[in-house]
């Protein structure tokens, strides 16, 4: 049995972001986010990218897996998952955030969404477009 | 000299786009969580259902400044024709979509609508709506 079981109020998402480049800067642990984007502009396709995903949240307190899916919306295809380790969150008034960087393969060009899972539950989700090269 | 804080016009633009690509990157990668203290955190690639869009979906929050769920609500996911519904059926309330996060974010419109409207006529309610107003309150309590 583990010793730790993910429990607490789902967290409310407050910031959401997708970004070329995210740095922490140590000590304080302030976040600065560079290049923040919704679009990816491809020669061809599939083209690997990386790219950062920021996330702030509050209102939760207990024990947290989170999960992000990686989903390609037009094909109705989940791409990936990360899954945490259990985090433990002391205070349900303190906003908290991550960092994750990505690497990912775009198939083709079209809609494309990570979605927030906290222990399971759905929370929220962010989406990026893939175009070609301009007609 | 002006003793007030002077601000610039706030400058609209459109959201950000890339245009290069990075070629180093062949697979998903999750390096390290920079929230204190780190997480560490496992990749899984395998087993994955095959499509995105599942029968049920555990919905976690409003997203909400003033409202709230009590706990997470089952939601049911069906498609019909090019949309996908989302639905409560204890409540009878649904969202719809072409996708499912569309539809999950109608929901939770309907939710708060429904609640906010309900709070306000709460004194004016016949039999029926009056039950659903308790069966909501169940499911969604204020900040």
């Amino acid at each position: 049995m583990d010793a730790v079981s993910p429990h607490g109020p789902s967290p409310v998402v407050s910031a959401m972001v997708l970004c070329d480049l995210a740095i922490t800067e140590q000590g304080t642990n302030k976040k600065t986010l560079v290049g923040i984007f919704q679009r990816v502009n491809a020669q061809v396709f599939p083209v690997p990218q990386r790219m950062f995903l920021y996330m702030q949240m509050t209102d939760a307190q207990g024990t947290y897996i989170f999960r992000i899916e990686v989903v390609d919306i037009d094909r109705d295809n989940i791409l990936g998952t990360v899954t945490s380790n259990p985090i433990e969150v002391p205070n349900r008034l303190e906003p908290f955030d991550f960092v994750f960087p990505i690497g990912m393969i775009i198939p083709a060009a079209g809609l494309y969404e990570f979605r927030l899972y906290a222990n399971e539950a759905y929370l929220s989700s962010i989406s990026f477009t893939a175009q070609g090269a301009n007609p | 000299m002006s003793e007030g804080l002077e601000l610039e016009q706030v400058q609209i633009s459109q959201t950000g786009e890339r245009r290069t690509p990075d070629p180093d990157t062949d697979r998903l990668i999750l390096y390290r969580g920079t929230h204190a203290p780190p997480t560490s955190v496992d990749v899984h690639r395998e087993n994955l259902p095959t499509g995105a869009t599942p029968e049920s979906l555990l919905l976690g929050n409003l997203n909400h400044p003033h409202l709230r769920l009590r706990e997470p609500i089952n939601v049911l996911i069906t498609r019909e024709d090019s949309l996908l519904i989302a639905s409560i059926p204890d409540i009878d309330e649904f969202g719809y979509g072409p996708h499912l996060t569309a539809a999950v974010e109608d929901l939770r419109q309907t939710l708060i609508e429904l609640f906010q409207t309900l709070k306000a006529e709460q004194s004016r309610l016949g039999p029926d709506m009056r039950q659903l107003w308790d069966r909501l309150q169940h499911l969604i309590e204020e900040r």
